[in-house]
């Protein structure tokens, strides 16, 4: 079960990694300049660049300043936020089918930001990553406080935040067929995991937050590589391991709790990231968080372009994108990994 | 390029500020802003805007009742939804900019509006990107009474300079709204509810709604609480079979978005059969579009007309 965690450090060289990471690079540029040129308005590439460098002839501002351009910077910092929050929580929890998703996080910062948005509506957005962030703990502080006192199996520590998570939902499902039906909402778009009526406002309150914790998950990655050698072995070579154990899932947490407040609930790319990075780099940290990272920008960015693009003037919402996208290439990854390092 | 000589300065110079001060006269009164109170703000709007988007259906009513065609609608990427009461008005040269739920932002800009109306629960979420493309106007179309929809529709004349006309337009509504009230008669003993029936759920529209207000201004009763307040909750409610049977009106006009619908299921159940306008045979089928959607001048003369002729044939 746990295999795909406990094989620790493959052997594949750092410069394949680093080649890999250049590539991916590349493409995430690719698909963030590509996502500028799509949407429900046509633009030719000439008005996008002139107006990107304000240079003279037809320019374009408020869709592509304002309104692609917030939206593909979102899209870039929440799809690092959750590929790097679920690696880290895989590792941590030692379980390959953990992620901000399935142990409640997602659900429990949904659940304060809409608590928030439902009860003062004029509320200020500067509010809604420091409540999401609230719930998001909230439901990690029941995972956090049994992995610290109590010695439980990876599995139950899993299975403990399965059902955080359902608690979460239970509320979040409760709120939106009580108060705000889905004819009148947009918390109800929002939480489908949606860059729609995004705006530089969204940025402010959430780039510093999002860059610093990817800063730390990137520079705590060795930490992980520890870790997953099995706690005995861990400890063994000086880690407190539940100390920082701690340490990591307040990072993760707090990486999926602000994306959440921003984008909504994109469950899938917080489980697949890793493991498409996995499969890509191996299970090295030092190399699989940063992969990680550009494969959920990478994702995330796609999702919201396509969306853009598929039915104008309608948008599909980029987290439910992410999981068609994502989904059939998980499942393929999942199909060849698995003889390969179950051996 | 010389500069062109404009001979003794002295002498030019004040004859270009005397033109330049006249000019300033002529045009200050045409380019003075109008500044309009609404559910979200208080909001300048460039004196009589000529690009106007809107984002729910009713706000085409309140343009169409003054003449003034809209080049942006939310139509639900559907063009018929903006039915030929409207489209004789406004003709059909505007574009769709998406779901009244979740307009593209994008559309919206490209049109280069001078001036947005939008709904005040559907859009408070993104009032401040519309504000950031023009300025924009929020009214409370989809929770609001009859009363509050004709309030909007003064407001909106205001904010695109028709005054006057919408003054004249009302006039005439009252006298048709009048016309209908006298044919209709004296329903006070009928107890009325308009219903939507999407073939999943039921959904009655209460006292504190636009349509519950407009069957009240008739003269129907309502046999459904009144609630508190006025959030979407409150005015459209989900309603089981059970508690359409306790609240049992006596006229049920009935807007059916699927068919068959989920009372069409209920046919043959004794709590169905013995409510009091299936029994009699008072249930009305109505355009669920034009019942459940359109608010404003116009569609409450559609739907004042219709209770005219639905009137006609209710059994006693």
């Amino acid at each position: 079960m746990s295999a795909v965690v406990h094989v620790p450090v493959r052997p594949r060289s750092t410069l394949r990694g680093l080649v890999l990471i250049a590539a991916l690079a590349v493409l995430v540029i690719a698909a963030a300049l590509w996502s500028l040129s799509v949407g429900a308005v046509p633009i030719p590439t000439q008005t996008i660049v002139n107006t990107l460098f304000t240079l003279d002839g037809e320019q374009q501002t408020y869709i592509i300043m304002k309104s692609r351009l917030p939206r593909m910077v979102l899209a870039l910092l929440a799809g690092a936020a959750l590929a790097l929050s679920g690696a880290i929580i895989q590792a941590v929890i030692r379980n390959p089918l953990a992620s901000p998703n399935i142990i409640g996080i997602n659900s429990g910062a949904a659940l304060f930001a809409l608590v928030l948005v439902l009860v003062f509506p004029d509320i200020p957005q500067v509010w809604m990553p420091l409540a999401a962030c609230i719930g998001g703990l909230t439901a990690a502080a029941f995972v956090m406080v049994v992995a610290h006192y109590r010695n439980l199996s990876a599995i139950h520590l899993a299975l403990i935040g399965v059902a955080v998570g359902f608690v979460f939902e239970a509320g979040v499902d409760y709120l939106l067929i009580v108060s705000n039906d889905s004819e009148s909402s947009a918390p109800m778009i929002w939480l489908t995991g949606s860059l729609w009526g995004r705006t530089w406002a969204h940025v402010a309150v959430s780039w510093l937050p999002l860059v610093a914790l990817s800063a730390v998950a990137l520079l705590l990655s060795y930490r992980l590589d520890l870790i997953a050698l099995g706690e005995a072995t861990a400890t063994g070579l000086g880690l407190n391991v539940p100390r920082q154990r701690l340490l990591l899932l307040l990072v993760a947490t707090l990486l999926a709790s602000v994306s959440v407040a921003v984008v909504g609930v994109m469950g899938f790319i917080g489980l697949m990231a890793p493991h498409i990075a996995r499969r890509l780099v191996g299970g090295s940290h030092r190399l699989m968080l940063p992969v990680a990272a550009l494969v959920g920008m990478l994702l995330v960015v796609l999702a919201d372009g396509i969306g853009r693009a598929i039915a104008p003037p309608i948008e599909v919402s980029a987290g439910i994108l992410a999981a068609l996208i994502g989904a059939p290439f998980f499942i393929y990854i999942m199909l060849t990994t698995t003889s390969e390092q179950d051996s | 390029m010389p500069p062109i000589s404009l001979g003794s300065s002295m002498f030019n110079r004040a004859i270009l500020a005397v033109l330049a001060g006249a000019i300033m006269l002529a045009v200050a009164p045409l380019a003075q802003a109008v500044e309009i109170r609404h559910d979200l703000g208080t909001t300048e709007v460039p004196d009589a805007p000529k690009r106007i988007v809107v984002l729910e259906y009713s706000f085409v009513d309140s343009l169409a009742a003054v003449g003034v065609a809209p080049v942006g609608i939310a139509d639900d990427d559907t063009r018929e939804s903006i039915v030929p009461a409207y489209t004789a008005v406004i003709g059909d040269d505007w574009k769709s900019v998406g779901t009244r739920k979740s307009p593209s932002l994008e559309v919206i800009a490209s049109l280069q509006p001078d001036l947005i109306i939008a709904d005040t629960s559907r859009h408070e979420a993104i009032y401040g990107a519309l504000s950031e493309i023009a300025p924009t106007i929020a009214f409370d179309s989809l929770t609001g009474t009859y009363q509050v929809a004709l309030e909007a529709a003064k407001t909106i004349a205001h904010a695109v300079g028709k005054d006057a006309e919408m003054e004249a337009r009302l006039a005439e509504h009252t006298t048709r709204m009048e016309g209908f009230k006298a044919a209709i008669g004296d329903v006070s003993a009928w107890s009325a509810q308009f219903i939507v029936d999407n073939g999943e759920g039921i959904f009655l529209h209460s006292p504190v709604s636009y349509n519950g207000s407009l069957l009240a201004w008739f003269g129907f009763n309502n046999n459904m609480p009144t609630p508190d307040g006025h959030t979407y909750e409150e005015a459209i409610v989900k309603t089981s079979l059970e508690q359409l049977s306790e609240i049992n009106p006596q006229v049920i006009l009935r807007g059916k978005y699927a068919d068959p619908g989920l009372t069409d299921s209920w046919v043959g159940q004794p709590l169905y059969d013995n409510v009091e306008a299936v029994k009699t045979g008072n249930l009305v089928d109505v355009n669920a579009h034009e019942w459940s959607r359109l608010r404003g001048v116009i569609a409450s003369e559609v739907s004042g007309a219709n209770l005219v002729e639905i009137v006609k044939h209710l059994k006693k």
